[in-house]
Formats: structure tokens, C-alpha cells, sequence
């Protein structure tokens, strides 16, 4: 069965690991990437690709040395295997014309403020992780438990394919 | 006194010629502007002045006439109303003479004809050469002018630019009050959470090790100790280990292999035993859980430890960044100086290609406060002249006499008609993308050179970069 990734990006890798360890929960359903900058997401974006699997979200810093994150979101938002992908910022210094770009571009679909709280990140990842299910049409079964059941009792309620 | 000799002459035959005298008193007016007149006065004795209304309809003095001028000789000969108003500045006689009298006398009387045409000429005479030395007085009053208003452009420049200099200087102060503060109250709980890790992380382990011990496991006591000595991991190699790892222990769930991927190649023949139990019972997952725990712990002492020493470091160079001078020299390390504003504007270097090459040098005597200010104002001018990602040198070292502190980038550059104008006041090159200067960086800085005799030069090519050098004397 192919995988479903979470891909997590950020220049500290002091804040990249602390975000690797929240998301704990998610790792034995969806395995979770690290990347430190926009060059190696791409390149962890490819190997995901290549063999066979899927990104179901990104986490994603804005500020980083080298390219920005929104611009990063904006060229996967641009791409076939990654138009799907949950776009998430995860940033303390994104000013309000990135945000813009990112919403309008990139077709954000949240943004968290640094710093963050556990709780805030883990329910932001599944409530996302439950929309590329609905959008991208995924069995949702084996990952029943993992997924946000308000969001699926609506959009099955409202029998529409997720948020968009 | 001109036309003295005519005036006495009329005088001496005023009651002859039937001429009457009037006597005005100091203060009342003899003609009225813009009123009919048909007589004409020679002063005798007194003096007269005319006025007229200027602009703003307030009375201007426009002449002063003394003996043996004429009062209404305009509006007598062109028969308009009076050009002006006369009014006695003093006691005054004159002779007055009305029309008639006038016509009868020119053509009867040889000698009041000649005094007349002598009085005529004189008056006139004497008006145009006043009209003249006006003109020319009013020239040189204009020149005047214009000399005045340049100086005081020249003055409201300068209260400009020292109003700008004062509010920035003020600014800087209460930013090194503000930064002194904040450092002394972040330094305080900084300083004390890091002793507290430093003896947690001496004592902790001893729990399980030695005498003190009182859970005795070797392997775990080993564990935390390599937890607290292991570096952190870039992304890429972890990815590589969790690989290797997935394959080695393919019965291990990807948020173990996570954990154990932490592990270095020291930690992992100790914890082989339960990760190669871990396949069969839950509890043994458990069991080995626990143990990746007590490497993690280490990995978090550690990176607690970390990072308190990085905020005491930076709370320090805060502090002696932000310290206000102390009103005299110092003697100091500039490498100090360049340290301490780096760590300070190390937001804005990580984002460039930044190298520091500090060779000892000997100490400068200096205001340290406003040699950092000097370097703030070189490193951010090299930010904002260069491309994310671009090369920013710094370099300090001994050169002749002094030390120089080299700022040095591949951004921009000067354009060539301004590099001679950079450290003049309100000139900038941040004109673009909304992110411009005052245009005081480089004034003030090369100021603080020349306070230090010291100089602040710079060489630049279009589109190559800068290199500014910042010379402190020994």
C-alpha cells in the first residue's frame, strides 16, 4: 500500500525536531519527512514521488535562509503531485504580503503563528490530513483512527469532497 | 543746504512780492494724498515729510524736505491730486504761493522767476539724485536679501539635520537603556536555569550509576550520558538512518524507528538486546521505549543546555551592545566590539554567505558604544545593499599605526557620481523597495571616525560591492 507523508520544513533544526516529536502521533499512519530547507523539501518531495507514495501535508517555516517558504508552497501549489498537498505556514516572521501570496498563490490552507501550542499543531494537522483524505479520495478506512471524525461526519453530511 | 542764496533772496523780498508765510506746527499735515492742490510751498525753515500708503494701506515715509524745497510742486505743475501727504516733522515755515500769484510773478518778476527756476532745478536736481543713490541702495538691498535668505536656508538645514542627528542620538539611548534592561532581566533567570541544567545534567545521571545508584543499570547510565554528548542530527542524515534502521529492524513501528534513529552508533549495540526483544510483546516495546527515553533525556539536557548558553551569550552581548558610553575612552578589544554587534544583527547575517576573520589586535582606546554604532550602521548598509545569500566579509585586524574594522560586500556598489557624497547628510542609495534610510548612517559614522581621529573610508565598484574600512588609531 502506497504511503501518505507529512513533510515538515524548517532552517532550526532545534524547532524542526520539537515539531517532529509533537507530531509522534501521527508517524505510525502517516510517516513524517524533515527538511531544512526548500531545496531538500524538493528533493524529499521527489523521492516521495518516485516511489510511488503521496504528501498529504506540509508544515511549513516561512523565514529560512535560501528560497522562502511561501514561495515554496507557491511552486507546489503549481505542481501536479502536490496540488493536493495541505499547505500549512508554521512561522513567527511571515509579514502580511507573504500571507497574501501564500492564501492567494499557494492556496494556503492554515497558517500557525510561532509559538505554537502542541494542541493547536496536532489538531490543525488532523483536521488537514482529514481534508486530503476527502479531496484527493484516499480510502479513508485504515485510517480511521487517525483522522478527525467531525470533518468527515460533515463532509459526508454535506456530501461534498472537503473544504474547497 | 542748496538754494540757499534764491531762498534768502525770496525771503528778503517776501513782503514786497505780497507773499504769504504760513507756520505749520510740528505735526500737522500741510497736503493730503489723492486731494486737489493748487498752490505751491517753499520751505523756509522746518522740515516736511511725505508719505505714502503701501500695500498694506499703512502710511510709509517716502521722502524728508527741508529749506528751500518745494511741497506739491507735482500736483501744482501737472494739476492731479497730490502724490503725496506732507506733514511737518517739525515747526515749519514755508512760503505759499497759489496759482495766480504764481503766473503773475513768474512773468512780472525777473528775480522771483530766477529764484524759481533756480529752486526748480535744484529740487529737481536733488530729487533725481536721490531716485539714484535709491536704486542703488535698493540693489545692494537686495543682494543683502539674498545673501540673508541663503544663510538662513543654510541654517534651517543644519537645525534640521542636528534636529535628526539629536532624535536619532536620543533613539540609540533609550534603545541602550531599553536592551540593558532586557538583558540584565532575561541574564538574571537565564544564568540560573543554567546552573540548575549543568548540575541536573552532573547529578541526574548518578542516579543510576556508582554508589548513589538506585536503579543500578550500566547501559541506561551510558545511554543518557551519550545522549547528552550526541550532536544534533541534520535532516537529511536522520532520513538516511531511519532508513537504514526500517531495513535492519523491519519489525519496529516508523515512530520507534524515529526515536531509535536518534541513537548513535555508540547507543545502539546497547540497546540491541530489547530492540531484537521488541518484536514479540507489547511490554517489551515498552522496555525498549523506555530505554531510547533515557538517551532522549540526555538529547534534551544537552539541548536545554544548548540554548540557555546561547541566550546568556547573546543576553551578553546585548548588554555590552546596548551599554550607553561611560562619558570617557575605554580600552578595548575591538574584536569584542565586531563580536558583540554580530551575535546583535546575527538575524539579518544568517541570511547571507558571512565570514569573520579576527587575527589579535591590540587594544584601541574608544567609546565602545559608538564604534558599535558605526558597525551596525557598515553591516546593515551591506545587507541592504546585497542580495540573500550574497558575501558579507568582515575582517579586523592591525594595519599601520591602528586597527581597521573591514566591512566588506558583493552587492550593489556606489554609483560614481555619489561615492564622493556618501557621507554627507541625507544621502542615500535606499531608494528602492520602500526601504530607505534617513541618509544619516554614514554621516554620523564617519563623525564618530573623526571624534576617534580615526578615518572611515570606502571603495566601490557598480555592481561589484563595497568595502568600507573603519580606522581607529592605537
Amino acid at each position: 500500500m502506497s504511503k501518505i507523508y507529512i513533510l515538515c520544513v524548517d532552517d532550526e533544526p532545534d524547532v524542526l525536531e520539537v515539531i517532529v516529536r509533537e507530531l509522534e502521533i501521527f508517524e505510525d499512519y502517516f510517516p513524517v519527512e524533515t527538511a531544512s530547507s526548500a531545496d531538500e523539501a524538493r528533493a524529499v518531495i521527489r523521492d516521495i514521488e518516485k516511489s510511488g507514495d503521496h504528501l498529504g501535508l506540509i508544515l511549513c517555516d516561512h523565514v529560512m535562509i535560501g528560497e522562502n517558504g511561501v514561495d515554496l508552497l507557491i511552486s507546489m501549489q503549481n505542481s501536479d503531485f502536490t496540488l493536493d498537498t495541505r499547505k500549512v505556514l508554521l512561522t513567527g516572521q511571515a509579514g502580511l504580503e507573504a500571507t497574501v501570496d501564500a492564501v492567494n498563490r499557494a492556496s494556503l490552507s492554515h497558517y500557525i503563528a510561532k509559538p505554537w501550542s502542541k494542541d493547536e499543531v496536532i489538531k490543525v494537522v488532523k483536521e488537514q490530513m482529514t481534508h486530503f483524505f476527502l479531496r484527493s479520495g484516499h480510502d479513508t478506512l485504515p485510517y480511521a483512527m487517525i483522522l478527525d471524525p467531525m470533518t468527515l461526519a460533515k463532509a459526508l453530511h454535506d456530501g461534498l469532497g472537503g473544504d474547497r | 543746504m542748496f538754494g540757499d542764496n534764491d531762498v534768502n533772496e525770496l525771503i528778503a523780498r517776501i513782503e514786497e512780492l505780497e507773499l504769504p508765510v504760513f507756520t505749520f506746527r510740528k505735526g500737522s499735515q500741510i497736503l493730503e494724498i489723492d486731494q486737489p492742490n493748487d498752490a505751491l510751498y517753499i520751505i523756509l525753515n522746518g522740515e516736511a515729510q511725505l508719505y505714502r500708503k503701501n500695500e498694506d494701506d499703512d502710511l510709509v515715509v517716502v521722502d524728508t524736505l527741508k529749506r528751500g524745497s518745494f511741497l506739491g510742486l507735482i500736483s501744482f505743475w501737472t494739476k492731479q491730486p497730490s502724490f503725496s501727504s506732507s506733514v511737518a516733522s517739525e515747526d515749519l515755515d514755508c512760503i505759499r504761493v497759489d496759482r495766480r500769484a504764481f503766473d503773475r510773478l513768474f512773468e512780472q518778476d525777473r528775480v522771483f522767476s530766477k529764484a524759481m527756476q533756480s529752486l526748480f532745478i535744484d529740487n529737481l536736481t536733488s530729487r533725481y539724485r536721490r531716485l539714484v543713490n535709491l536704486n542703488l541702495k535698493v540693489d545692494k538691498l537686495t543682494r543683502d536679501l539674498e545673501i540673508e535668505r541663503n544663510d538662513l536656508r543654510q541654517a534651517i538645514e543644519d537645525l534640521e539635520r542636528t534636529r535628526l542627528k539629536l532624535v536619532n542620538k536620543e533613539k540609540l539611548a533609550t534603545m541602550g537603556q531599553l536592551l540593558a534592561g532586557i538583558a540584565h532581566e532575561i541574564n538574571n533567570p537565564a544564568s540560573a536555569l543554567l546552573k540548575s541544567v549543568e548540575s541536573l545534567m552532573s547529578q541526574f545521571p548518578e542516579l543510576f550509576h556508582g554508589k548513589e545508584s538506585i536503579v543500578e543499570s550500566q547501559d541506561n547510565y551510558e545511554l543518557l550520558r551519550l545522549g547528552m554528548e550526541s550532536h544534533l542530527m541534520d535532516s537529511a542524515t536522520q532520513r538516511e538512518r531511519m532508513r537504514f534502521l526500517e531495513n535492519a529492524y523491519p519489525h519496529l513501528k516508523r515512530s520507534l524507528i524515529r526515536r531509535l534513529s536518534q541513537v548513535d552508533d555508540l547507543g545502539i549495540p546497547l540497546l540491541e538486546s530489547s530492540i531484537i526483544a521488541a518484536n514479540k510483546k507489547a511490554e517489551n516495546i515498552d522496555t525498549l521505549t523506555s530505554r531510547i527515553r533515557f538517551y532522549e533525556i540526555g538529547i534534551y539536557l544537552r539541548g536545554i543546555n544548548l540554548s540557555l548558553e546561547r541566550i546568556v551569550r547573546l543576553v551578553k552581548s546585548l548588554k555590552n551592545y546596548g551599554r550607553p558610553d561611560s562619558g570617557s575612552r575605554e580600552t578595548v578589544d575591538l574584536r569584542n566590539c565586531v563580536h558583540d554587534t554580530v551575535t546583535v544583527l546575527n538575524n539579518r547575517l544568517k541570511h547571507y554567505d558571512f565570514s569573520l576573520e579576527m587575527p589579535p589586535t591590540p587594544e584601541v582606546s574608544c567609546y565602545p558604544g559608538e564604534v558599535n554604532q558605526v558597525l551596525t550602521n557598515l553591516i546593515v548598509n551591506a545587507c541592504d545593499a546585497t542580495e540573500e545569500g550574497g558575501a558579507i566579509r568582515i575582517a579586523c585586524k592591525q594595519v599601520k599605526g591602528g586597527v581597521s574594522i573591514i566591512v566588506a560586500d558583493e552587492g550593489a556598489g556606489i554609483p560614481e557620481h555619489l561615492i564622493d557624497k556618501i557621507f554627507e547628510a541625507n544621502v542615500t542609495t535606499k531608494n528602492s523597495g520602500g526601504n530607505f534610510g534617513l541618509g544619516l548612517g554614514l554621516a554620523i559614522s564617519r563623525e564618530i571616525a573623526q571624534k576617534h581621529d580615526g578615518k572611515l573610508s570606502v571603495k566601490s565598484k557598480l555592481g561589484k560591492g563595497s568595502v568600507f574600512d573603519f580606522w581607529l588609531p592605537l
